[in-house]
């Protein structure tokens, strides 16, 4: 059980405290609600990109990094297609450190041409080290416009094209900062060696006169449902045949999440799971498989892939686990086998919750999808999965017509 | 309520490093098992640590196939047995070869320990290493090591390494598609025979593992089930004269991989804890001199860093970025006029702070927790060395000035002794 203290400011930002008396250290997450599909088709790339400026400076401090450093502080974020996560972890001693620093950037950035500058040459290798100079590197931006026509979620968080990265303005940049970087938007989560009533009043003190803002109101379409198989085929110069199919599910808060999260599970969570033991293990088609889903808070994605070995085609590959995915989709798993996936959930949510960081960044997500009391819940809520729910899932979600399949072929 | 905030709250700095409690205790058979009790949860993590590294080996691939093979059946489960029941109590076992030995991890819920380990000794103990397993596991590896090739930053890696250790010394990395053909399975059965054994094992427990740990280790692990010496790990003939410049072309590459490094020492070494430091400055965090200049100034790279690799019998310092074809001339450079900055200019203050605060929060980052203490205290295991190493860092790091940090600038970042290599256009 995860002990949790809430307060929500006058301007609307959102403060969580998780006490973790284990550790010397404390957590600072702030979760920005804002990712790669609230931005336009023409300008993608831009949360991503903006994520790196946030480290630019801001408007009384001009070095983001140093100061932090100066008190033992670390820190990171990430973007995802639906949020932006920045977090720092440092002494709990030095708590007021990290409130200076991520208040002053979310009160303003230092907008600076310069930084801008860099930040686009910067992102732009990145671009080419993860995706496009990397052997099966280019696959999100294929698999992403062709299972989704009309959501954001078409273009992966890089962004569709580099040229989208070179033409940002630092107009689009302030644009896009008060248009999205706002405490109503925002959850900040402490965790670690804190006392709850001292973080209350740090949050009052430094991000209490930050000013509630408008928020972009550009509603995001929908996908309308796929009605047909799609696939592509590309070459490329790797050592290896790959073979990528995307099915769509529901999203992060639909009832049927726990069900679809154990369905990959069964399929290729741990070394007994069906698709290793059959396809890699028994058939021996593939050095590796997976299946795993998106997570993302609109309707998302299940994925398998597969690594094929040599001498094997792709007609053998995909029918072998066609047959994988019709098997589930026809017949219910056994007690034994929901029992083993639940039993495998529940000592990885044990696991997670060693890391006071890793509980931070949970909490944020979940009070901004719901309430960060929901963290409590995910337990039962796996619990409460039948063998039928299951089934119900895997009927829905292996069709045909509902996925997207990629024939990575490795050039001759 | 009127706040400043354009100046910094005050801090405090880190005056001590406390390091969890550290029991250690031999089993019956003379294993030394070093325990890290703590955490709030009911897991444990043991690491047994076999005298099985690839240099005991002296083969290609032989520890690593042998390591990965023990998970993969027994003469009592089939492999499919096997990991049914380790999913069953969602325990997890891990495998990793390295150089001096190899390890096999058990992650599980405290209370599923006496079950968990009753498994694991039939992995260590009765692997049946069958041979569609072993094709299997040769299989995986292969396309492993041919989608490794493809990427630049590894090519330049394993030229580097090669260059100082040679391609006869596991140090060097030096692996062909050949050497796939020529592992066979009575060489894997001969190594399980004479390298899982009690002598030179070492079990690391972390978590919670109960009252019952020592007569649960001593029932599974405790017997002499051989009673073989360790094999020989010899040291590596270091390549007398490395070669100072190397290029690996590959023109459909986008970017190039640049690894610029000097070969060093272990961490035995008089001077290790103050490279470590220099280290860091150089290019060890976001803020290093290396990351400040080429990414953060010049938008050169996505990343660029540095860090110390130790082995039991060497070590060496590599810089590393990938940068786009036509900026690596200035790249190079630049590394390079970094090193000379370093030579030539004595650290300010501030900076020197800088570096100590940062490294003192790191050190407690990396032992915050017993799962992270032992990963830690691991790599001290080759060397005999005490947890008293990190105390005795973290005493330098308190007290090194930027005299001895130019001093050792200027005794090892010596421009002749830097090896340049890369990979790409």
């Amino acid at each position: 059980m995860i002990n949790i203290h809430k307060q929500t400011l006058a301007n609307g930002l959102r403060v969580v405290v998780h006490v973790d008396k284990s550790t010397p250290l404390a957590a600072v997450n702030i979760l920005y609600h804002v990712g790669s599909k609230n931005e336009t088709p023409v300008k993608t790339g831009f949360a991503h990109l903006f994520e790196h400026l946030m480290f630019g400076g801001s408007k009384n401090i001009p070095s983001y990094d140093a100061p932090l450093q100066m008190v033992g502080g670390d820190n990171n974020a990430w973007t995802s297609c639906d949020i932006t996560n920045y977090y720092l972890t440092l002494p709990a001693a030095n708590l007021e450190t990290g409130f200076w620093l991520e208040s002053d950037r979310m009160l303003e950035l230092n907008f600076s041409e310069e930084s801008l500058a860099v930040q686009r040459k910067v992102v732009i290798e990145e671009f080419k080290q993860r995706y496009l100079n990397q052997p099966y590197g280019d696959i999100p931006l294929l698999i992403s416009p062709m299972a989704y026509k009309v959501h954001p979620y078409r273009w992966p968080t890089i962004g569709k094209e580099i040229a989208h990265i070179e033409n940002a303005t630092l107009d689009d940049v302030k644009d896009f900062f008060y248009h999205h970087y706002a405490p109503n938007n925002a959850v900040l989560s402490v965790s670690g060696n804190v006392v709850p009533d001292e973080v209350f009043k740090l949050a009052e003190k430094w991000f209490g006169d930050i000013p509630y803002r408008s928020l972009s109101k550009t509603t995001i379409p929908k996908e309308p449902e796929q009605t047909a198989a799609r696939q592509q085929s590309v070459e490329r110069p790797v050592p290896a045949d790959m073979i990528y199919k995307a099915f769509h599910i529901g999203g992060r808060m639909d009832n049927d999440f726990y069900a679809v999260d154990l369905l990959s599970d069964v399929l290729s969570n741990g070394p007994s799971s069906r698709l290793i033991q059959s396809l890699v293990k028994e058939q021996q088609l593939f050095s590796e498989v997976n299946a795993y889903i998106s997570g993302d808070h609109h309707p998302g994605l299940f994925t398998v892939t597969g690594n094929l070995l040599p001498g094997i085609s792709m007609e053998q590959a995909e029918a072998a686990i066609n047959v994988e995915l019709d098997k589930i989709a026809t017949s219910a798993v056994s007690d034994y086998e929901l029992q083993k996936v639940k039993n495998k959930i529940e000592s990885s949510l044990v696991l997670s919750e060693i890391s006071f960081l890793n509980k931070a960044m949970n909490l944020a997500s979940f009070e901004l999808l719901g309430q960060a009391e929901d963290i409590n819940d995910e337990i039962h809520k796996y619990r409460a999965v039948t063998s039928h729910d299951i089934l119900d899932s895997a009927r829905a979600t292996f069709r045909p017509e509902n996925g997207s399949t990629l024939y990575y072929h490795a050039s001759k | 309520m009127h706040i400043n905030r354009t100046e910094a709250p005050e801090y405090k700095s880190i005056d001590t490093f406390e390091l969890l409690p550290i029991n250690t205790f031999c089993l019956d058979n003379g294993i030394k098992v070093h325990v890290m009790q703590a955490g709030s949860q009911d897991v444990a993590k043991l690491d047994f640590l076999f005298p099985a590294g690839s240099v005991q080996a002296n083969k290609p691939l032989l520890a690593s196939i042998t390591n990965k093979a023990l998970t993969e059946g027994t003469h009592h489960l089939s492999g499919a047995q096997l990991s049914e029941k380790i999913d069953f109590y969602g325990a997890f076992i891990g495998q990793q070869a390295h150089f001096h030995h190899s390890i096999v991890t058990l992650v599980t819920l405290s209370n599923f320990l006496p079950q968990t380990l009753e498994i694991l000794e039939d992995v260590v103990k009765n692997p049946s290493f069958k041979q569609k397993e072993i094709d299997t596991l040769l299989n995986k590896r292969k396309q492993e090591f041919l989608i490794e090739g493809s990427k630049v930053r590894t090519l330049a890696t394993r030229a580097f390494t090669q260059n100082l250790y040679g391609q006869n010394h596991p140090y060097g990395n030096h692996l062909t598609l050949e050497d796939f053909n020529a592992l066979t399975r009575d060489d894997i059965v001969r190594f399980h025979q004479n390298a899982y054994i009690p002598k030179g094992t070492h079990i690391i427990v972390s978590g919670q593992p109960g009252d019952d740990l020592k007569t649960l280790l001593n029932k599974h692990f405790g017997q002499v089930w051989s009673d073989a010496e360790p094999l020989p790990d010899p040291k590596p003939t270091m390549i007398d004269k490395p070669k100072r410049e190397l290029i690996i072309k590959k023109d459909d590459a986008l970017q190039s991989a640049i690894k610029i490094g000097i070969p060093l020492f272990n961490k035995e070494h008089p001077d290790f804890h103050g490279m470590q430091i220099l280290n860091t400055v150089l290019g060890g965090y976001f803020g290093s001199r290396l990351m400040t200049n080429i990414r953060e100034e010049k938008g050169l790279t996505y990343g660029i860093s540095s860090f110390i690799m130790t082995y039991k019998h060497s070590g060496f310092l590599m810089i590393g970025s990938d940068v786009k074809a036509e900026n690596r001339p200035l790249a190079v450079k630049e590394i390079f006029s970094e090193l000379k900055k370093l030579r030539e200019e004595k650290l300010s203050d501030e900076e020197l702070t800088l570096v100590k605060n940062f490294l003192i929060g790191d050190m407690i980052r990396n032992f915050d927790g017993p799962f992270a203490t032992s990963d830690n205290y691991r790599g001290l295991i080759d060397l005999n060395l005490s947890s008293d190493y990190f105390h005795i860092f973290f005493n330098e790091l308190k007290n090194i000035t930027g005299e001895r940090l130019q001093e050792l600038a200027q005794t090892y970042f010596k421009e002749e002794n830097f090896i340049t290599v890369i990979a790409g256009k």
